[in-house]
Order: structure tokens, then C-alpha cells, then sequence
């Protein structure tokens, strides 16, 4: 069947897969980080000589940081560095030409390499989780986590294409993706959990979109968020709006401007 | 007949940097704008084989990519088979192929050619039935019979380019642009490339837009559009632009020694272009050839051999380019 949009994602899927030993190797080195910040929160409640902390258990932190690494690219896409590639090499010209807009090819090359690591990855893990660590899954749940996953897929690729389209300006932006990593990391729970925060920071964090990136999802498959999930999924949404808009203003802005650096 | 691109008055500016000097030349950078086109305009008809040239810089690049749709001029219009390529820009593209030379390859890297193409057939909606018609016909003409499956980047340049007029030309566009598609490519695969697009404006009509600094791809083109400072400086065929440079004649001397005094002789003849061991090359007007000057040719012993020609098109193209300079020096100063 030909359709220009299952075209993109066909072909991206066979590119992905052109080298299945490195896409092996993506997936299950995903999981380093993890096991550092566990072995980190092992000391913290070991030398505090607590069984809790702000109420979160140590077995729920372990869960809390496998969940996490089981979805590390959904937190850090890679549609920024896609971008900054297209522009500084010049290759966006192929896309510009082609008959569907380019957010689509850029978000369909991204999607189904996802898809494949959600497939091979996150869903292998979370039912190792689930099955090892006994933890309660209602169906409220398991839709509230669904929903919570793809809002953090959204908002991280939108966050990542807002800074990507800088390199019409900038044209290097490794700079700024490095600090977008890290704030993410550090403001939307990537290292430690929101909840650790003092209240009135972390209170203010839930209205930023970093937490929906990790916190939200990793928190409401664990537990540790067990209250207000519908409010919290609200905000999420209202972010994935905000985003999406900011998104078009910058992108029809960019297009504008653009001077394909290096063709 | 009907035209396929219209170009009027298009300009074109980029903002570029100037870092100061010193250790904190960085911090210096001054912001300056540089005019990519100005003021460009011309039409093409159906059909029409177009060479874009110009040196480095001169807005070949910007003014291709503008016609593609792909940046917005600052001023003047474009239509593209008659339609806005930006308002309209899914119809426009849908009946462009583009050949973005060695640089900036549309056929997948990692994966075979193959691939690129059934991508290329689904993007553009092409049936199965058409699309396999095409592809053979396309593999025949270009000779890839034995190339197309295998991963592309064990290909070769040539083939690699070869497979990248493929692409372009597989959802039949009714205007192609090319960037510069014969550089660095072997000589069989450049025969093979021209005489394919000769062969599809033939049979298809398709018309052709190429930048090129390949005096080949130029003599089989229709008409030479000739870009300087963002400026069209000529706009005409092979014939007009030689009258432009008819009233010049290369004589070349090839003497039996090499002594100064002897190609001194001669130097007044014209203005010379080359000068080596043994060797001179003069640019002479026809009416020298009447002189008594040019008559010591035959009597003097001390030249082996002669030839009186007329400049060839990359002569002529030279030519070109160096008035272009004078001609922007002088309106500079």
C-alpha cells in the first residue's frame, strides 16, 4: 500500500534494524545509569538508617530508577540532534523537497526506532518488574501509566525540537542540548525523585513540563504517585498543547529564516 | 510554449559573521548581510535543458534552492508551473526531482538503493505496475543492473550519482534540479548520466536545471544562464554567447628554442594568455591575421608549429568570467 506517511516510517524502520548487534548493545547498556543511582540511594538509606524517606521506600526507589531506565530514550530524543544535522550538513534540503512537511519526516524517523526499543526494551522490563518486584498494577493504572508514557514521548520530542530548530541561529547546539539534558534530568526526576524535593519546590516543578518527561510515568508505575493521577495527567496535557504551539510559531518562524548552512 | 519556471526580480540576502581579530576576536564579531541574489530574473520553457553557472558564491546554490521552494526569497516572485511553490508547495514538489550532488544524498547510506527507491515509490503514490515500467527502464538506461541491490555505500561515486538521478526521476517530475551532478563523477558514468537526461527531455519533455562546472554537462544544454554577485550576467545559448567573444581568435606558437627574445616578437600580436618553455598562447583580434606582424609567422625558422583557433567554450566561459570581474571592479570603484 503506498502512503507517503508509512513510507517514512518504513524506511526508518529498516534503517534502524541496518545494524542489529549496535541496537542490541543501545538497549542493554540503557540500563548502566540505573544501576549507579541505585547503588547511590542503597548508600543514602543505608548511612541515614531509615526504612523511608519524604514516605518512599528503598525497593521503591530501585523500581523507580529500573522503570526509568527502561525508557531512557524516551526521555532524551533524539529529534534536536536530527535537526542540528539536517541544518549544519545541509541534508534538510531532501526533506524539504518531498511531499509531506518536514516535522512529519522528522517525527515519523524518530517514531519507529522508539516503537522498537518500547517493543524490545521497556515492556520486557516493566513485566520483569511487575512479576519480581510484586507490585500492584490496577487498570486504572495501567491506562494511567499508557497515557502518562506517550505524554512524556510528546513533550520530550517537542521540548527536543524547540531546541533543534535553534541551529538555524546558533547552527552548533550541542551546547544547549547538553543543558537541556541535564535540566531535564535534574528538574523532571531523572536523579532524584520529585517527591525528595522540599514540598514547595517540588510543588512548582509539577507545573513545569520536565517532571511529565520522567517523574509522571515512573512515578504513577510505582506507586509513589498514588493520588490526583486524573489532575497531574491534566497538566501534562495542557503542556503537550502549550508545546505543540510553541512548536509551529517557532518552526513557521525558522522556515522563514533559513539559510541551510553548508549547502 | 508553457513555462515551467518564472523568476522575477528575486532577491536574496544572508546575514553573515566577521570575527574581529586579536585573542578576543569572538567577542568582536561584526554582523554583516550579504546579498546571495540581486534582483534575478528569467523564465524556462517545457522541455528546455538550462546550465546554471557561475563561480562559488555567485547564488547558483541559493537561486536552485529558492525555485525548490526550499528558502523563501526577501523580495520578487517565483512560479513554478504556474503555482506559488510556498502557498502550493505539496503540488510544486510533488512534480520536482532534485539531484543534490555528492553532498547531500537522497539515497540512503546504509542501506541498498533499492530501498530508496520503493521509499521513493510510496512516497509518491506510484502503483506497482509503473513504478517496476520505470525502474527497468531507469536500471537499463543508466546501466545499475548489477549496482541497485547492493549496500550504497560500497557503491561508487559514479554509481552512487547514478542511482541519485534514479531517485529523482522515478515520480516522473515535469522539472529536475540538479546541483552540480557530474562532479568528481568517472568519465563512463558522466557519458551515461548525460545522455540519459538527453534521452528523458526527449522522450518525456522533461525539463532539466542544472548548476554545473563541467564544460560537457554545458554543451548539451539548450541555453546558459550565467550568475555573478547574485547578478544574471548572461542568458542566451552556446552560439550567442560565443558572438559575444567572436571577434577573438587563440593563436598558439610553438618555437624550436626557448629564448625570450623570440616570443618577444610576437607578444605585440595580441594579449597573451599563456606563456611556457617553447610555448605561447595569444587571444588576437581576425584583423591581425592581415598584419605584417602575424605574416613573419611562416618565414621564421625559429617556429616549429602554429595553430590559429577559435576559443573553445571553457576559453569562452574564462573569457566571461574575467569581464565579469573588470565589470564589478569598475562599478565598485
Amino acid at each position: 500500500m503506498s502512503n507517503p506517511y508509512l513510507a517514512v516510517l518504513k524506511i526508518n524502520i529498516k534503517g534502524a534494524t541496518a545494524y542489529k548487534v549496535d541496537f542490541a548493545l543501545y538497549t542493554l547498556f540503557n540500563m548502566l545509569k540505573s544501576l549507579i543511582l541505585i547503588f547511590v540511594f542503597y548508600a543514602v538509606y543505608q548511612f541515614s538508617n531509615v526504612s523511608t524517606l519524604n514516605g518512599i521506600t528503598f525497593s521503591s526507589i530501585m523500581i523507580y530508577f529500573f522503570v526509568i531506565g527502561s525508557m531512557d530514550y524516551i526521555t532524551g530524543s533524539a529529534i534536536a540532534m536530527t535537526l542540528q544535522a539536517d541544518i549544519k550538513e545541509g541534508s534538510i534540503t531532501n526533506s524539504l523537497i518531498r511531499p509531506i512537511s518536514y516535522i512529519s519526516i522528522v517525527f515519523l524517523s524518530t517514531i519507529p526506532i522508539d516503537l522498537l526499543l518500547f517493543i524490545f526494551t521497556t515492556i520486557p522490563i516493566l513485566v520483569l518488574i511487575y512479576l519480581i518486584a510484586g507490585i500492584h498494577l490496577s487498570g486504572f493504572i495501567i491506562i494511567a501509566f499508557a497515557i502518562g508514557i506517550l505524554i512524556a514521548y510528546i513533550i520530550s520530542n517537542l521540548l527536543s525540537f524547540i531546541v533543534g530548530s535553534l541551529s538555524i541561529y546558533f547552527v552548533d547546539i550541542q551546547g544547549m542540548l547538553e543543558g537541556t539534558i541535564w535540566i531535564t534530568e535534574i528538574l523532571g526526576g531523572g536523579i532524584v525523585p520529585i517527591m525528595l524535593f522540599p514540598k514547595i519546590i517540588s510543588s512548582v516543578l509539577m507545573l513545569t513540563p520536565f517532571p511529565f518527561i520522567i517523574f509522571v510515568p515512573a512515578g504513577i508505575f510505582t506507586g509513589i504517585i498514588n493520588a490526583n493521577i486524573i489532575n497531574i495527567l491534566i497538566v501534562g496535557i495542557v503542556w503537550v498543547i502549550i508545546l505543540a504551539l510553541i512548536s509551529k510559531i517557532v518552526w513557521k518562524r525558522v522556515s522563514k529564516n533559513m539559510n541551510v548552512v553548508g549547502v | 510554449m508553457e513555462n515551467i519556471i518564472e523568476v522575477k526580480d528575486v532577491k536574496k540576502r544572508f546575514k553573515t559573521y566577521e570575527s574581529g581579530s586579536g585573542a578576543l576576536g569572538f567577542f568582536r564579531r561584526k554582523n554583516s548581510w550579504k546579498n546571495a541574489l540581486n534582483g534575478v530574473s528569467f523564465e524556462v520553457k517545457k522541455g528546455e535543458i538550462i546550465a546554471l553557472l557561475g563561480r562559488n558564491g555567485s547564488g547558483k546554490s541559493t537561486l536552485i534552492k529558492i525555485i525548490s521552494g526550499i528558502l523563501y526569497p526577501d523580495s520578487g516572485t517565483v512560479r513554478i508551473f504556474g503555482l506559488d511553490p510556498w502557498k502550493e508547495r505539496i503540488k510544486v514538489v510533488k512534480d520536482i526531482g532534485v539531484v543534490f550532488g555528492s553532498t547531500h544524498p537522497q539515497v540512503f547510506w546504509d542501506l541498498p538503493p533499492i530501498d530508496t527507491f520503493k521509499y521513493i515509490r510510496d512516497l509518491y503514490e506510484i502503483n506497482d505496475k509503473d513504478y517496476n515500467k520505470r525502474l527497468d527502464e531507469l536500471v537499463k538506461m543508466l546501466d545499475l543492473k548489477e549496482v541497485y541491490k547492493r549496500q550504497t555505500r560500497q557503491l561508487s561515486l559514479g554509481e552512487r550519482m547514478k542511482c541519485e538521478i534514479v531517485a529523482a526521476i522515478l515520480q516522473m517530475p515535469k522539472l529536475v534540479i540538479m546541483d552540480e551532478p557530474t562532479v568528481g563523477v568517472d568519465l563512463p558514468s558522466r557519458i551515461s548520466i548525460t545522455k540519459a537526461i538527453l534521452n528523458l527531455r526527449k522522450k518525456l519533455g522533461i525539463t532539466f536545471v542544472m548548476t554545473t562546472h563541467v564544460v560537457d554537462d554545458i554543451i548539451n544544454s539548450d541555453r546558459i544562464i550565467i550568475l555573478d554577485h547574485g547578478i544574471k550576467l548572461f542568458d542566451g545559448t552556446q552560439e550567442q554567447l560565443k558572438n559575444k567573444f567572436d571577434k577573438i581568435a587563440i593563436l598558439e606558437l610553438y618555437f624550436t628554442e626557448n629564448m625570450p627574445a623570440l616570443k618577444k616578437n610576437y607578444l605585440k600580436l595580441g594579449k597573451v594568455i599563456e606563456s611556457k618553455e617553447g610555448y605561447i598562447k595569444i587571444e588576437v583580434k581576425p584583423d591581425t591575421i592581415k598584419s605584417s606582424a602575424f605574416m613573419k609567422i611562416f618565414n621564421d625558422k625559429s617556429i616549429r608549429d602554429y595553430r590559429l583557433s577559435e576559443p573553445g567554450l571553457s576559453s569562452i566561459l574564462e573569457m566571461a568570467y574575467k569581464g565579469i570581474d573588470k565589470k564589478f571592479k569598475k562599478n565598485k570603484q
